[in-house]
C-alpha cells in the first residue's frame, strides 16, 4: 500500500518537475488540472546494432517531423500520448550505438518498466541475441512477466527474410511474449508495438497496486489505471 | 610494502575461468598502446601469469573449479582463500609462511590513486587514437568494425575489461567483509576518477558496482559505511538515463579540459542523427560536427601523470576474449548467487515451502557478519530444532544451491537462466554436487545446524555420534580439560582468512572435545567460560600435532577429509603436548564403523 503509494506520489512528483522545466507546452493542461499529471511508462529498447531500434524510437516520436529531433534535449525521448482515452507519458530509453558497452546493460535494464526487444528478420545473428536479452532482462528484474514485446524488425524487406516466422513465433510463445513484425521503413505496426507495451506496463502496474493492497487473489490483468 | 600486504590479504588475479582465458587475449597487443613487452623482471612476472593458467586450462579443461591439481604454484594458490575453496588441496601449516609472488598485482595492493592515473594515460591514448571518419560513418555499429573503426572498439573494449575486472576484484573475496573492502577501494578509485574529469573508466567502474553480480550483494553492500554509500550514490547519480542522460550531459558542460568523456553517448547522438538525417539532408553534416568538434576538444587533452609501468602492465593484463563475454557475465552472476545465495523471491507467496528455504538457507548460509559464525569446523552446533532438519550430508554450497533449485517462489524458469548456461557446456554446480560430498561424515552435521550456544542437544545426536552419549550432558565425565586459544585456518577446504584467536576451556571427554565458550575477556581458569557448551567436535577422523616451530605452546588439529584445521595455543609447551598426546590416544582408539550392512547382522 505504502510502496504503491509512494510509487504514485513520486511519479507525480517527477512528472510536475519534468513538465515545469522541459515541456512548456504542457503548462495549459497543467492549470486546468494540476493535481493529475499523466502516468509515465518507461520503455527500453534491447537488440543488436543495426536492427532499426532507433529508426523504430524515431518513427514513433517524430513521425514525418524528424527533422525536429534534437539529440542532446532532455526531453527527445519523452512524448505524451493518448492510451486508449487516458494521456500517459511515454520515455523511451535507447541506447542505440551503445550496443557494444555492455557493462552499462544491469543498470539501465534496471529502470525499465517494459522491453521492446527488436531484432532484424533479415539477420538471424539478431535473432539468436534476443535470447540473451531476455535472459539478462529477467537475471536484473527477477520478473518473468515484466512486459515485453519480441519485435521483428524491417518487415518491408520481406524478400531478405532469413528468420522464419515459425521459429519468431516458437519463441515468443515459449517465453509467452507477443510477437509483432514491424516495418519502421512502411511505419508498419510501429504505433502498434509502443502502445501494447504501454498497455501491458499499464496492466501491470494495476496489478502491482492491487497485490500491494491485499488484493492478492485477484491477479487478472485489468485496464484499469487508478490515479491518485 | 606490497609484500607485507599481500600476505595478509591474499587474493586470487589466477585461478578464475575468466583469469584462465587471458592468455588468448594476450596475442593482441596492438590495440594497446600503452603495453611494452615485458623488459624488466617486474613485468615478466606479470606476464607470466597466462603461462601459468595456461597449464591448468589443459589439465582441467577450465570448466571445474575443483579438478585443479597441486601444480608448481600449490604454494602460492594455497594461500587464497578463493582457491582454497576451488580446490581440494589440503591446507598446510607451512602456507602463512610462504612467500607470495610479491610482483602479482591485485586491485587491492595498489593505491586507489595509481589506478585511477594510470587507468587515465591508458584511456587517454585509446581516446586519443579515435579518428573522426569512424564517427561519422557510424562504422563501429557495423559488421566490418574491426577495420573501419577499430579505435572505437578499442576505446570501448577498454570500457568493458575495467568493468568486467572491477567486478571480478570484488567477487574473489569469499566474506562480505572481504568484498566490501574492495567494493570500497574501487569506490574510491572511481572518487579518483571523478576528479580526474575521466568520466569513461568512471562510469565502467560505477558500472561495474551496479551489475546484477555485484549490486545484488546486500551483506557486501551493509558493510560499507553510510558515507562511502553516498559517495557512491552522487557518483552513480552522475550516470542515470533520466531525461535523455541529462546528468551527465550537464556535467560534460561544466567541466573543464582534461576530460576524457564516456563515449557511448554521443555514439547513440550520432546514430540518431544518422537516422534522423540520412546521407544528403541539410542538418546532417551541422549536427554530426557539433558531435565532433565536441570530442575533438576533449582529445586536446593532456594529463600531467608520471606513468607506472608496473601497474599499468597489470591493468592491461585483464583480458578475455570480447566473443565470450556474455558466458563471463553468467560465470560472474552464478560465483555473485554463490556467494550470497538470494533470499526466496516473492513473499507474497507465504508457502511452507518458503519458510523452510528461510530455514535451510540460515542454516547453510556460510557468511554472516558474526564472526563466531565462521569458526568451528566440524563442529557441532547444537539447535533445538535440530530434529526438524534432515541430515543432507553434501557441502554446504550445494546443499545452498540444492535448496534454491527447489524453490517454489522463483520464476519458473529461473535455473534455466541463471545455472543453465554453463560455459563450457558443463554444469558446476553438479561438479561441486559430486565432489564435495563426503560419506556422511558426522562433522559435516554441522551444516545442517544453525548456531545456537547454549542449547542442549537432542537425543537425535547420540545417533550421530556413538562414542559418546551427548543426551546425559551433564552426567559426563570429562578426562582431560584446560584453556586454549583456538583459531580457525581453514574450514571445509575453506579458508578463513581473517579469523582470530578465541578463548574456549576446551574439554575431551571420551572422543569427544567440547568447547565452552569465554565469559569475559581474560581469565583462564574454568570460572571465566560457560558451564553450556558451545560446540562439540568428534575427533574421528582428526590428527592432532605438536607445532613447535611456531610456537611451542601450540598444537594443531588437522581433518584431512572435511579440509579443516584449527589451531590452538595454550601456553604452555607441556600442555600443548598433552592435549597431542591425549587425543592421539583417543583417535588411535576410535574404532572404524562398521559398513552399514555388516551392521544389519547384528
Amino acid at each position: 500500500m505504502f510502496s504503491a503509494l509512494a510509487y504514485q506520489l513520486s511519479t507525480t512528483f517527477l512528472e510536475e518537475q519534468k513538465c515545469g522545466r522541459v515541456v512548456p507546452r504542457a503548462s495549459p493542461a497543467m492549470s486546468k488540472k494540476p493535481a493529475a499529471q499523466p502516468t509515465l511508462h518507461k520503455v527500453i529498447m534491447v537488440g543488436s546494432g543495426g536492427v532499426g531500434k532507433s529508426a523504430l524510437t524515431l518513427q514513433f516520436m517524430y513521425d514525418e517531423f524528424v527533422e525536429d529531433y534534437e539529440p542532446t534535449k532532455a526531453d527527445s525521448y519523452r512524448k505524451k500520448v493518448v492510451l486508449d482515452a487516458e494521456e500517459v507519458q511515454i520515455d523511451i530509453l535507447d541506447t542505440a550505438g551503445q550496443e557494444d558497452y555492455a557493462a552499462i546493460r544491469d543498470n539501465y535494464f534496471r529502470s525499465g518498466e517494459g522491453f521492446l526487444c527488436v531484432f532484424s528478420i533479415t539477420e538471424p545473428e539478431s535473432f539468436d541475441a534476443t535470447q540473451e536479452f531476455r535472459e539478462q532482462i529477467l537475471r536484473v528484474k527477477n520478473d518473468e512477466n515484466i512486459p515485453f514485446l519480441l519485435v521483428g524488425n524491417k518487415s518491408d524487406l520481406a524478400d531478405k527474410r532469413r528468420v522464419p516466422l515459425d521459429a519468431c513465433r516458437e519463441r515468443a510463445a515459449a517465453w509467452q511474449v507477443p510477437y509483432v513484425e514491424t516495418s519502421a521503413k512502411t511505419r508498419d505496426n510501429v504505433d502498434k508495438v509502443f502502445f501494447d507495451l504501454m498497455r501491458e506496463i499499464r496492466s501491470r502496474k494495476t496489478d502491482n497496486s492491487r497485490a500491494s493492497n491485499g488484493d492478492v487473489k485477484t491477479r487478472r490483468r485489468k485496464i484499469k489505471c487508478s490515479i491518485l | 610494502m606490497f609484500n607485507e600486504k599481500l600476505k595478509k590479504m591474499p587474493r586470487d588475479i589466477l585461478g578464475d575461468s575468466l583469469a584462465v582465458l587471458r592468455i588468448v587475449e594476450h596475442e593482441e597487443e596492438e590495440n594497446w598502446p600503452l603495453e611494452e613487452k615485458p623488459h624488466d623482471h617486474d613485468s615478466n612476472n606479470v606476464n607470466n601469469v597466462p603461462v601459468i593458467n595456461a597449464q591448468n586450462y589443459s589439465k582441467n579443461d577450465c570448466a571445474c573449479y575443483f579438478n585443479y591439481g597441486l601444480g608448481d604454484n600449490a604454494s602460492n594458490r594455497s594461500l587464497d582463500p578463493v582457491y582454497q575453496y576451488k580446490t581440494s588441496s589440503l591446507p598446510t601449516a607451512s602456507s602463512i609462511t610462504d612467500s607470495w609472488d610479491d610482483k602479482v598485482y591485485s586491485a587491492l595492493i595498489l593505491p586507489p590513486e595509481d589506478i585511477a592515473n594510470q587507468l587515465t594515460l591508458l584511456d587517454l591514448q585509446s581516446f586519443k587514437a579515435i579518428q573522426p571518419e569512424e564517427l561519422t560513418t557510424c562504422g563501429w555499429n557495423k559488421l566490418n568494425k574491426l577495420t573501419v573503426a577499430p579505435n572505437v572498439v578499442a576505446f570501448t573494449k577498454r570500457f568493458n575489461r575495467v568493468s568486467f575486472w572491477t567486478v571480478q576484484e570484488i567477487l574473489n573475496s569469499q566474506s562480505p567483509k572481504d568484498r566490501a573492502e574492495t567494493l570500497a577501494h574501487f569506490i574510491k578509485v572511481a572518487k579518483k576518477l571523478h576528479d580526474l574529469n575521466n568520466l569513461h573508466s568512471l562510469f565502467a567502474v560505477v558500472s561495474a558496482l551496479l551489475s546484477a553480480s555485484i549490486y545484488r550483494l546486500a551483506k557486501t553492500w551493509a558493510c560499507l559505511s553510510k558515507k562511502e554509500k553516498q559517495q557512491f550514490d552522487k557518483l552513480a547519480e552522475l550516470f542515470g538515463d533520466k531525461d535523455n542522460w541529462i546528468a551527465l550531459r550537464e556535467y560534460l558542460r561544466s567541466i573543464p579540459l582534461p576530460c576524457i568523456p564516456y563515449l557511448g553517448i554521443f555514439l547513440t547522438d550520432l546514430v540518431y542523427i544518422d537516422i534522423a538525417h540520412p546521407a544528403g539532408s541539410p542538418h546532417r553534416i551541422s549536427k554530426m560536427t557539433v558531435v565532433l568538434k565536441a570530442l575533438e576538444r576533449y582529445q586536446t587533452s593532456e594529463y600531467n601523470i608520471v606513468p607506472l609501468p608496473n601497474v599499468a602492465n597489470y591493468l592491461n593484463s585483464v583480458r578475455y576474449i570480447e566473443e565470450l563475454q556474455k558466458f563471463l557475465e553468467d560465470d560472474h552472476y552464478k560465483l555473485s548467487l554463490k556467494l550470497e545465495p538470494p533470499s526466496p523471491v516473492g513473499s507474497c507467496t507465504g508457502s511452507k515451502e518458503s519458510v523452510k528455504e528461510v530455514v535451510s538457507q540460515g542454516s547453510s548460509t556460510p557468511y554472516t557478519l558474526s564472526p563466531s559464525h565462521r569458526l568451528g569446523s566440524g563442529s557441532l552446533r547444537l539447535h533445538g530444532t535440530y530434529n526438524q532438519t534432515k541430515f543432507v550430508p553434501t557441502h554446504r554450497k550445494s546443499r545452498s544451491l540444492g535448496s534454491k533449485f527447489r524453490s517454489a517462489s522463483l520464476p519458473r524458469n529461473f535455473h534455466k537462466v541463471n545455472f543453465g548456461v554453463g560455459i563450457f557446456g558443463k554444469n558446476h554446480t553438479d561438479d561441486r554436487v559430486e565432489e564435495k560430498t563426503p560419506a556422511g561424515s558426522v562433522n559435516l552435521l554441522d551444516d545442517t545446524l544453525l548456531e545456537s550456544p547454549g542449547s542442549v542437544c537432542g537425543e537425535k545426536m547420540s545417533q550421530s555420534l556413538p562414542h559418546c552419549d551427548l543426551s546425559r550432558p551433564d552426567q559426563m565425565e570429562c578426562d582431560y580439560g584446560g584453556f586454549v586459544r583456538r583459531k580457525t585456518i581453514s574450514k571445509d577446504g575453506r579458508k578463513i582468512s581473517l579469523s582470530s584467536w578465541q578463548r574456549y576451556w576446551l574439554e575431551m571427554t571420551g572422543s569427544i572435545l567440547v568447547f565452552y565458550a569465554s565469559k569475559s575477556f581474560k581469565g583462564n581458569s574454568r570460572s571465566d567460560f560457560r558451564s553450556e557448551r558451545s560446540k562439540v567436535l568428534a575427533l574421528e577422523g582428526w590428527i592432532a600435532t605438536w607445532c613447535d616451530s611456531e610456537a611451542a605452546d601450540a598444537f594443531q588439529l588437522i581433518n584431512h577429509h572435511t579440509k579443516s584445521h584449527y589451531k590452538f595455543k595454550t601456553g604452555y609447551e607441556s600442555t600443548a603436548k598433552e592435549w597431542v598426546r591425549k587425543i592421539e590416544e583417543v583417535t588411535n582408539k576410535i574404532v572404524k564403523p562398521l559398513p552399514a550392512n555388516l551392521m544389519s547382522f547384528e
